[in-house]
Parts: C-alpha cells; sequence; structure tokens
C-alpha cells in the first residue's frame, strides 16, 4: 500500500512535476512579498489607531496618557497579532480555493489529456490514487502555507495566541483543504471531459455557497454554517470567537459547543461520504459510474435527516449574552422545513443511485429469463427511493419526538408531514424516472439535458401559475398542487376556498396525475430495455 | 496467457463484442485485424480491466481482470491508440513514475529504467523535458512505459499510428526482441503490413464477431490449400508456357502474360521440383520461378469478403 504521501507515485509526481527548483524559489519569494505587504497593511493600521490615541492624549491627557502609554508597550504585540489573523485567513483562502480547483479538474483533465486510462492500467487502488491526488494536485498551496507557515507561528505565539490555538488552526485548514479536495474530485469525477469546464464552474460555485453558509448561523438550524471556511477562521482566529463573543453561537442537540468543534466533525462526517462514493468509482469506467450502492443511499439520507435534527436551534434558546436568532415557531414548521429539505435530498440521492444502462440492460434481461428482485442494485431505482422515503419518515418522527420539550407536537402533525412527504416522493420518483430514462436515451450528456428538461417543466408551471392568477385567485395554488411539489406546503386557505372537499380532491388529484405520470416513465423505461441490440452497420 | 471467454459487450442498445472467445498461448504474438468499428478496441480495453464487459470474463495470467484488477494489472502492459504523456515530466521521471505505481522494488527501479530507455532508443533524452519530445519520440516514451514492469503481456491498440517508416521498423524491431524475452503479445492494427512476419497468429474481427483466428499458416491453408507460383521466361511464345502448364493436373489458375505470369500448384515441395524440371526439359527458357508468400493482407482482404466463410 502507498498511502503515505511522500511513497505515492501520484503524489511525487506533483511534487516533481510542480515543485521544480525554479519555480519553488518563485512561489516562495511571491509569498514572502504577500506576508510584507500583509505586514504593511497590519503596522500602518497600527500606526493609525496610535496616531489618533496620541491625538487623544495630547488633547484630553490624563487618563487617554496611560491609555497611550499602553498602547505603545501592546503595539508590536498587537500588530503580530493582527497580522496573524490576516496571514491565517489568506492562508486557509488560498489553500482551500486551490485544493477545491486544482481537484475538481484531477480526473476531468486527465480523461482529457488521455492518460487517465494509464493510470487506472497501474497497481495503483482508488484509495491510493485518491491520497495521491488529494495531496498532489494542489501541492503549490501546501508549498505556500510551508513557506508562510514559520512567520504565521512566530507571530501568532508573538501576538499572545497560545500554541495549542495555533496548531488547531492548521488542524482546520488541512480539515477544509480535505473536504473540499474531495468535493472537487467527487465532481471531476462525475463530468464527463467535455464538461470539464463546467465542473470547474460548478467547484466555484459551491464556494461561493460554502463561503455563504456562513450567514446561516441566524438561521434555525445555525450549525450549517459551521460548513464555511469563513466560519472556521473566525473560530481560529477572530478574537469575539475566542473569548465566547461571538453573537450566534454553535448548537449541537440543544447545547453550544465551540464552532471549531462543529466544524471539523462537520467536515469529518461529510468527508467520509464523500470518500465512499470515490472508492467505489473512481477507477471505474465512466459509463459505470454509481455514486452510492441503493444500501448507501439509504443509510446516507438517514444520516443526513439525523445531521439536520441535531442542528436544531431550540425555540427557547438565547444563547450566551447573544442574540437569539430564528428558530421554529412550532412542530409544524420545523417538520414542513424538513420535508422540503428531504424532497432536495431524496432527488440527489435518487441521482445518485441511477442505474448505468449497461447493468440496467442486464437486470431487465435476468429479469425477464430468470425473475430477478425489484430491489436489486441493479434495478430501477424508484423501488429504493420509496424505503429512503420511509426511513427518513421514521427519522423525522424520531426527530419531532426529540424536540417535543421544545416543539410541542400535536397530535397530527406526524401524520400530516408523512402525506406531505408522501406528495413529494411521488414527485421525486417521476422526475428521477423521467432522468433515468434519459439515461437509457442516445442524448448527449443525458444526466444534465434530464435535468434542464426539468427545469424547464417547473419554470412552466410556475408561469402557467402565475397566468393562472389573473383567471382565477384559487388557481396558482390549484396548479401547484396539480402539477408540483410546491402546493403541499402552501398554508394558506385558497386551495380550500370552496370547500375543504375540493381542497382534499386537488390534492389527490395531484398525486393520482404524478402516478400516472412515474407509471408511464417506468413503462418507456421497459419498452426501451426491450428494444433488441443491434450490431454495428 | 489471455483468455477471453463467450465476452460480449454493449454500448446502450450497440452491441461492440459479441460473444468472443479467444485463447492466446504464452509466447504468442496475435494480430488482431479488422476495420474501424469492428470492436478491436473494445476487446483490448476489456482484456486489460479498463473496460467491465457486459457478459463473459477475461483472464490474464490465470487472474479474472474485473475480479482482481490490481492483480492482473501487474502482468498486463497496455498502449492504447491515442495517448499522450505528462509533458511536465523529464523521462527518466515519466518512466520512474509507472515503475512505482506498477509496484516494482526501489532499489531495481533504476537500472530498469536505463535499460528500458537504452531498448526504446532514447538514451539522449534520458533527462529531457516530455514536452520536448517529437510525436514519434513520445510514442516510443508510451511503449517504454508498457513494458517498464516487465509485463507477461502486452497488449498493443495500434501502436504505429502516427508513427513515421523508420519508427515503425524500430518498433517492429523492439516487439520482436520482446517476443523473443517471452511476452505474449495481443496487437490491434489496421495497417495489416505492420504485422507482417511479426504476427505468429491473427484474429479477424467484424462487426463484433471474431470470423477467423488461429496460426498464420493455418488460416491460410484453411482458405485456399494451393500455392501461389509466380514465374518469368525469355524467348518462349506463351502458348509453350501455357501448354506446358496445363498439362499438369496439380496446376489452376493460370494467369500469364507475354514473359511472366501467375498460377496456382496444389502439392508438396518435391513435386513442385518436378514442375520445374518439366519445364525446362519443354524448352521454357526461365529467368524466376518463385513461391508467393500468401500476406496478411492478402488474408484479410479474402476472409473479410466473406470468400470462404
Amino acid at each position: 500500500m502507498k498511502l503515505i504521501p511522500w511513497r505515492n507515485p501520484e503524489f511525487l509526481r506533483h511534487f516533481r512535476a510542480e515543485l521544480r527548483w525554479h519555480r519553488a524559489v518563485a512561489v516562495a519569494v511571491v509569498v514572502v512579498v504577500v506576508c510584507f505587504l500583509l505586514w504593511l497593511i497590519c503596522w500602518s493600521e497600527q500606526q493609525a489607531i496610535l496616531a489618533a490615541a496620541r491625538r487623544g492624549a495630547e488633547q484630553f491627557g490624563g487618563v487617554f496618557n496611560e491609555q497611550l502609554a499602553k498602547m505603545e508597550r501592546e503595539s508590536v504585540s498587537l500588530t503580530l497579532r493582527t497580522f496573524y489573523q490576516w496571514l491565517l485567513a489568506f492562508q486557509i483562502f488560498v489553500v482551500t480555493l486551490w485544493s477545491l480547483l486544482a481537484c475538481a479538474q484531477a480526473v476531468s483533465g486527465e480523461r482529457e489529456r488521455k492518460t487517465w486510462d494509464f493510470q487506472r492500467a497501474t497497481r495503483l487502488s482508488s484509495a491510493e490514487l485518491l491520497v495521491g491526488k488529494l495531496a498532489g494536485e494542489p501541492i503549490l498551496a501546501y508549498f505556500a502555507v510551508a513557506c508562510s507557515l514559520p512567520l504565521a507561528v512566530i507571530a501568532g505565539v508573538a501576538g499572545g495566541f497560545a500554541i495549542q490555538r495555533i496548531a488547531a488552526a492548521y488542524v482546520f485548514l488541512l480539515a477544509d483543504a480535505f473536504l473540499l479536495g474531495l468535493v472537487g474530485l467527487c465532481l471531476s469525477t462525475l463530468v464527463e471531459t467535455r464538461s470539464r469546464g463546467a465542473g470547474t464552474i460548478a467547484a466555484l460555485g459551491l464556494y461561493v455557497l460554502a463561503l455563504f453558509s456562513y450567514t446561516l448561523n441566524r438561521g434555525p438550524l445555525p450549525g450549517l454554517s459551521a460548513l464555511s471556511p469563513l466560519t472556521g477562521i473566525r473560530a481560529v482566529a477572530d478574537d469575539a470567537y475566542l473569548f465566547g463573543m461571538d453573537l450566534y453561537p454553535a448548537i449541537l442537540l440543544g447545547r453550544t459547543v465551540p464552532w471549531l468543534l462543529l466544524s471539523l466533525a462537520l467536515q469529518f462526517s461529510l468527508a467520509l461520504w464523500l470518500l465512499l462514493m470515490l472508492l467505489r468509482n473512481l477507477k471505474r469506467d465512466y459509463e459505470q459510474i454509481q455514486p452510492l450502492s441503493r444500501m448507501q443511499a439509504v443509510a446516507c439520507a438517514v444520516f443526513l435527516n439525523a445531521v439536520l435534527y441535531a442542528l436544531v436551534r431550540p425555540r427557547s434558546y438565547l444563547g450566551v449574552g447573544s442574540l437569539p436568532g430564528s428558530s421554529f415557531r412550532s412542530s409544524e414548521e420545523l417538520a414542513s422545513f424538513m420535508v422540503g429539505i428531504d424532497g432536495l435530498l431524496l432527488f440527489l440521492i435518487g441521482i445518485a443511485i441511477l442505474t448505468p444502462p449497461e447493468r440496467l440492460r442486464v437486470w431487465w434481461r435476468t429479469r425477464e429469463t430468470t425473475g430477478g428482485a425489484t430491489l436489486s442494485e441493479d434495478g430501477l431505482p424508484w423501488p429504493w427511493l420509496l424505503l429512503c422515503g420511509a426511513a427518513v419518515y421514521a427519522v423525522m418522527t424520531a426527530g419531532l419526538l426529540l424536540w417535543r420539550p421544545n416543539f410541542p407536537l400535536e397530535t397530527d402533525t406526524v401524520l400530516t408531514a408523512g402525506l406531505r412527504l408522501l406528495v413529494v416522493l411521488v414527485f421525486v420518483m417521476r422526475d428521477i424516472s423521467f432522468i433515468q430514462w434519459c439515461h437509457l436515451t442516445r442524448l448527449s450528456r443525458p444526466l444534465v439535458k434530464g435535468f434542464l428538461y426539468l427545469c424547464l417543466y417547473y419554470v412552466s408551471a410556475l408561469v402557467i401559475m402565475h397566468v393562472g392568477s389573473y383567471v382565477s385567485p384559487t388557481f396558482p395554488a390549484r396548479a401547484a398542487t396539480l402539477l408540483t411539489p410546491f402546493g403541499v406546503f402552501d398554508s394558506s386557505d385558497k386551495l380550500v376556498a370552496t370547500s375543504i372537499y375540493a381542497g382534499l380532491g386537488f390534492q389527490l388529484a395531484g398525486i393520482m396525475l404524478q402516478l400516472v405520470a412515474v407509471t408511464v416513465f417506468i413503462g418507456a423505461i421497459h419498452h426501451r430495455l426491450g428494444r433488441p441490440s443491434t450490431v454495428p452497420p | 496467457m489471455i483468455e477471453l471467454n463467450n465476452v460480449r459487450k454493449e454500448f446502450d442498445d450497440l452491441v461492440a463484442v459479441q460473444d468472443l472467445n479467444l485463447s492466446i498461448p504464452e509466447r504468442e504474438v496475435y494480430g488482431l485485424i479488422g476495420p474501424n468499428g469492428a470492436g478491436k478496441t473494445t476487446t483490448i480495453r476489456i482484456a486489460c480491466g479498463l473496460l467491465s464487459a457486459t457478459r463473459g470474463s477475461a483472464t490474464i495470467a490465470g487472474i479474472d481482470v474485473a475480479l482482481e484488477p490490481e492483480l492482473a494489472q501487474q502482468h498486463i502492459g497496455y498502449l492504447s491508440d491515442f495517448f499522450s504523456v505528462y509533458e511536465d515530466l523529464t523521462v527518466w521521471e515519466y518512466l520512474d513514475y509507472f515503475a512505482r505505481a506498477y509496484f516494482m522494488p526501489p532499489e531495481a527501479i533504476s537500472s530498469r529504467i536505463d535499460k528500458v530507455i537504452t531498448q526504446v532508443g532514447l538514451e539522449v533524452k534520458r533527462d529531457a523535458m516530455i514536452r520536448g519530445l517529437s510525436r514519434g519520440m513520445k510514442q516510443r516514451l508510451g511503449i517504454a512505459r508498457a513494458i517498464i514492469h516487465r509485463p507477461k503481456v502486452l497488449l498493443l491498440d495500434e501502436p504505429a499510428s502516427g508513427l513515421d517508416p523508420k519508427a515503425r521498423f524500430e518498433l517492429r524491431n523492439l516487439l520482436r526482441e520482446l517476443r523473443d524475452d517471452g511476452a505474449t503479445i495481443l496487437i490491434s492494427s489496421h495497417i495489416l503490413s505492420e504485422l507482417e512476419g511479426f504476427c505468429t497468429s491473427i484474429g479477424i474481427m467484424e462487426k463484433g464477431h471474431l470470423i477467423r483466428s488461429g496460426r498464420i499458416e493455418e488460416i491460410a491453408a484453411a482458405g485456399s490449400p494451393a500455392r501461389l507460383v509466380r514465374i518469368r521466361w525469355v524467348d518462349t511464345p506463351l502458348e509453350s508456357v501455357e501448354n506446358a502448364l496445363r498439362n499438369d493436373r496439380r496446376v489452376s489458375g493460370i494467369d500469364l502474360s507475354l514473359v511472366a505470369g501467375t498460377f496456382q500448384f496444389s502439392g508438396e515441395d518435391t513435386e513442385l521440383a518436378q514442375l520445374v524440371s518439366g519445364l525446362v526439359n519443354a524448352g521454357i527458357r526461365l529467368v524466376s520461378f518463385s513461391e508467393t508468400k500468401q500476406t496478411v493482407e492478402d488474408l484479410y482482404m479474402r476472409l473479410s469478403k466473406h470468400e470462404v466463410t
């Protein structure tokens, strides 16, 4: 096994190719210049503060003089502290972004250069290739950090940071770079050669999304912001966070936990899922890639739901001398929110368990001749989506019961949430069946096109709802119920404006319509699978 | 050494390889020939473990490539038709990477690289950056990569594409050396002259089927038992030559011009010698009398047109 980076051939390749002495010297010089500029900024900032203090002392004297004397004594230390904070933020930003972008092109780039097959044809296992790429692709960024590390450590210690705190900062840096590298590698494995640019754009989009997830710390699931590099940077370097003065503390299972700990825990658990996906698929032929097995998909749905329930902010939670942030108002609101999130999660899980066409054909033939199981690993995804839905519902019930002290549980909340989840699940099954059908056709990039067709459908439905609102005030709600899963989240009374039976009737009609659509798509898949194979002309 | 059992590969509803059975013994050089789209590349990729078969199995040195891909790779050297190399490495670094990736003992790597570099004639470029190499040199480097770990089996997909005539000649010599060293080689090509005098067996693929497979002599003999003979003469009327040939019942397919021609002869070497002396005794002044061996190209053109199937 060649899992240790410096014994890993893939890592050595990157090391040799990207860190030739002239390039290494150039990077080191750039790093020194950047550090010097950062120092100048911090020093000038400190000088500006001192100048202001001097003016105050000259003007008012007395206590201001004492304050000035203290500031002058601590001036160097404060400058070094600020320098460390800025330098650390800069290091984290560079390494995480570089890791994501470099890894997002790792496999697709090899495919494009036609070197990937030779790597696949070596004795290197998926795990060894993974370690090599994860550590090797962003090697220049790691080298840049290594160049500035002595300065950062000296500045941090001189600036008053405990050595353990500094070590924790670099553990976070590595963990975040590792997680984002895995995200990049997943993207790179999933996109075709021709979509390499799209993969890079998606990686950039994900990074921006991760940065913006910082603002979730005010929402009902504040812990989600622990996934943002910004939260990590503040957790390891911001004075407010270090001294427990943060306005929005991290909450896990209703208790305050350190942001750094939550960030590392979330990153570690998500990284394990990404590792699982990559180890399954990295050396596979592109056509055979299936991110998750069926049982893994069920486990993933349960895990993600459990994490979300663990991150809920209790309604009564005020935090430590801080603003409370928003929370769910009732168990029904919590359940509705989770149904919405689960719709998205189930769709993504459905995409992850789409069956590669070749394996689906083999399953179909086996089923025809020997009666293969409907719940087969190579069969259609919809039965497994139902299982995922059932598992999600079980977690939802447990979650609502867990949070009962904070969000009193009304008798029909669990039942209503179950019905809503069922409606959403039917829509997800329809959409996934459609994409699976697209996958069987000879469309180029069938997944992307299937997804775009679905977007077109939902946009059309929204336009119809908007236009219909001029005809009748109840039309949008009815159309939403019939055509989209959004109808189940409409808490207004528009749907039942005429009578409660009419409202129920529309709900039922919506479900029936989608079940018919699911049947049609499954029929189309069966028809496609039943076509005889042809030989080349 | 290379066994493909009932291999089938489908892409969507297209069958690229149909129920292929192939067994290549040790030290054999097997040429897989056929037009573009016949399924040669797919077959080689399945044998290499890069592509999973829809049905059937491929074993290399007794190891199932689908079940134990990494173990099987130890015995396989693979070269594809269109490939690239890592331009930002030197020739030595490139080979060192693959030697390590094939888990060669570290102490043996350096000497092996030097030997392989010499074999492919890249000694002067040992420490040169790959981006500065010509197309032919990169192709040779690709071959060096494929053999760096001393594989028992070489799977070469159109290895001479893009090479100039001199480089092709050198490639053939190199492959001969490897064959003599005991490697089993499966080579696909649609440039049939590449395989001439080098392959011991051939397989002809069309539309995913292996329509003929076996040793070249056997295929040639099964296709046509007659030997093709070319003659040239002077100062003898055409009719005399024609009559002399027609008198021998083992001669057929006579095609003569004024001073030269060909015919087919069904018989052993001693009988052929008798025919020569018979012609001389009949007063025909022969300038040359030679048997023309059927080329791989002849065989392919004949068999692929279903003349004998």
